[in-house]
């Protein structure tokens, strides 16, 4: 990135004024209140529950690709994994959400340590290229190994159960329950992720983005903190894969494909790369525009791409990189 | 005792020979410049030393241990950092930002995802109390990059000083600044020199600077080690005045 621009919304670490907490607030208080209005504008509930896991997703990502600068073209499959751990575990072991949910994560998530170790020593493009690579060889297994995952015909045969507390029981099957699900684990998602940002790891992770070189000879070795980024980085993107095989009480293998991933990229780039909503705008422009131009043309995503150009071109801090230049101008 | 020591150390890039057997002694404490023309191999002589790449030949010991073919971030944790001859900080960041990450990194913190309310404190207040030791405090809410370049360098050198050096090596520190940003600069030096203890290795165009603090001067010319002493030795020999001064020689 060019070192002259000077108006960089650089991570927000430092003083946290009232002005700072106010889009927050009232980000929070459409999420919460979407059952509400969404039928008012004409969308459903269960968009909304979409928009989320794809907004979590790509946050996940961002905190590699827009925070570390670590371009990865492979979250999917961590995304995937999630979703097939999921799946498989309620499919085959135990018909316990939270525990479906737990291994997903802890199978997205470990993959996402194991194979961050791969990309550590390489950086720009052969990094990029490592990520395809090990995303990729996770899609062909789905597809392959049809006796356990359905093949290209995805993983049926699963759905989300009910929660009991006691007497109360939780039923995911509503809509409305089930958005409020996934709204609970995007805002635990959001707590990680901010958490993160706003300590000195995060502070390292943006140091790794900014200068590698200065950060090695104050110390430290890059690769490790490019690596803990990327594990955590996956164990995000792979909740939200978790999320999405019980929205759609089914999965498949272009959930792991490299073009997801790409999308997750291009949400990322939409929204804004290095401001921490971001990734939830740009997967709300990516997800409406899809349910609305999609019943239209098959071409929808060649809105996006153009889009994307544009944004690229014209606004290469994204369209919330945008909005916060204006506000603070 | 010697805090750096350079044992017949040679280094070459295909058929070019950067640096030819060279071998010095910087004392504890010692304010050293290190001179010669464009090309000399001075800055060779720095990534060699601060473990950018090995020497071809030759030991380099740091306060008497060997520390051949030791990777730089090892080296910092030893006590040994440098600056580069283009400032390398991080731009986009402000300066605020920037020398919180060096503290945090100072500190050990790089893991924490989380730290306590004295813990925070006390990086904000090492961080403030650098930015009055190389005198940024009005510019530390600004964004690193876009500072004039003397300030710039100051950054970088305020980066590197949070890691609490034995052993500092300045590359070019004064290049392309204007008097008043030089003299700012120098006082720095002299300062840290003195009040700090810290052994400097600076490499340096403007003969004012070096004769002014310099305790020691080292002269190389085309890779080999042409004179070293006090300034006076330097200033009155004759070889040094036809290779690099060029004057009445
Ligand atoms: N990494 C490198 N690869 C090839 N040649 C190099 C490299 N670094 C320096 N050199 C060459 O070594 C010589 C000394 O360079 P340098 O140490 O940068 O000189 P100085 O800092 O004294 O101006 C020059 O001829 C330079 O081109
Ligand atoms: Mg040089």
């Amino acid at each position: 990135m060019s070192g002259t621009e000077s108006t960089v919304p650089a991570a927000s670490f430092g003083a946290t004024p009232i002005m700072r907490l106010l889009p927050s607030l009232i980000i929070w208080s459409l999420l919460l209140s979407v059952p509400f209005w969404m039928p008012l504008v004409g969308g459903y509930t269960a968009l909304a529950s979409r928009v989320l896991i794809f907004g979590l997703a790509a946050m996940g990502l961002n905190l590699l690709l827009g925070f570390t600068g670590g371009l990865s073209f492979g979250h999917a499959a961590y995304f995937g994994l999630g979703a097939y751990g999921t799946g498989l575990m309620l499919k085959f072991v135990s018909g316990s959400t939270p525990l479906a949910i737990v291994v997903g994560v802890l199978v997205g998530g470990m993959a996402a340590t194991v194979f961050g170790l791969l990309t550590i020593r390489r950086r720009g493009i052969y990094f990029a290229m490592i990520t395809i690579a090990v995303g990729q060889m996770f899609y062909f297994i789905a597809v392959r190994w049809n006796s356990l995952t359905g093949g290209e015909d995805g993983l049926t045969g699963f759905s989300r159960t009910n929660i009991g507390f006691g007497q109360a029981v939780l039923n995911l099957h509503h809509t409305i329950t089930f958005y409020y699900f996934t709204l609970f684990f995007f805002a635990i998602g959001c707590a990680v992720v901010w958490r993160v940002l706003h300590s000195p790891l995060g502070h390292t992770f943006v140091a790794v983005r900014e200068n590698q070189r200065r950060l090695r000879f104050l110390g430290l070795s890059v690769g490790f903190y490019i690596w803990i980024a990327f594990a955590l980085s996956g164990t995000v993107a792979a909740l939200a894969g978790t999320l999405y095989a019980l929205l759609n009480n089914f999965t498949s293998p272009q959930d792991l494909n490299w073009l997801l991933s790409g999308d997750f990229v291009i949400i990322c780039v939409l929204g804004g790369m290095r401001t921490f909503w971001g990734p939830p705008l740009g997967a709300t422009i990516y997800v409406v525009v899809q349910d609305y131009l999609s019943s239209i043309t098959v071409n929808w995503m060649a809105f996006i791409g153009a889009l994307f150009v544009v944004v690229v071109l014209f606004f290469p801090f994204g369209l919330l990189g945008l909005l916060q230049r204006r506000s603070s101008q | 005792m010697s805090i750096l020591s350079l044992r017949n150390i040679s280094r070459s890039f295909g058929s070019l020979k950067a640096l030819s057997d060279i071998s010095m002694e910087i004392e504890n404490g010692e304010l050293r410049a290190l001179i010669g023309p464009n090309g000399a191999g001075k800055t060779t002589l720095f990534n060699l030393v601060s473990g950018f790449f090995p020497p071809s030949e030759g030991e380099i010991l740091f306060e008497e241990h060997s520390i051949k073919g030791m990777p730089p971030e090892k080296l910092v944790q030893r006590g040994m950092i440098r600056t580069f001859q283009v400032t390398e900080i991080f731009n986009d960041l402000t300066v605020y930002q920037n020398i919180e990450i060096a503290m945090e990194t100072a500190l050990g913190l790089n893991l924490r995802p989380w730290l306590s309310r004295s813990r925070r404190r006390e990086v904000a207040r090492e961080v403030e109390a650098m930015l009055e030791t190389v005198n940024l405090a009005d510019q530390a809410r600004q964004v690193a990059g876009a500072l004039a370049h003397g300030d710039q360098r100051l950054v970088e050198i305020a980066m590197v000083l949070s890691r609490d050096p034995r052993l500092l090596l300045l590359d070019e520190p004064t290049a392309g600044m204007g008097d008043e940003e030089t003299h700012r600069m120098t006082e720095l030096i002299r300062h840290l020199h003195r009040e700090r203890g810290i052994a400097m290795l600076f490499i340096e165009h403007d003969m004012n600077i070096i004769f002014d603090v310099a305790d020691r001067i080292t002269v190389l010319d085309n890779g080999l080690l042409l004179a070293e002493g006090t300034p006076s030795d330097i200033s009155g020999n004759a070889d040094v005045q036809a290779a690099y001064l060029g004057t009445e020689a």
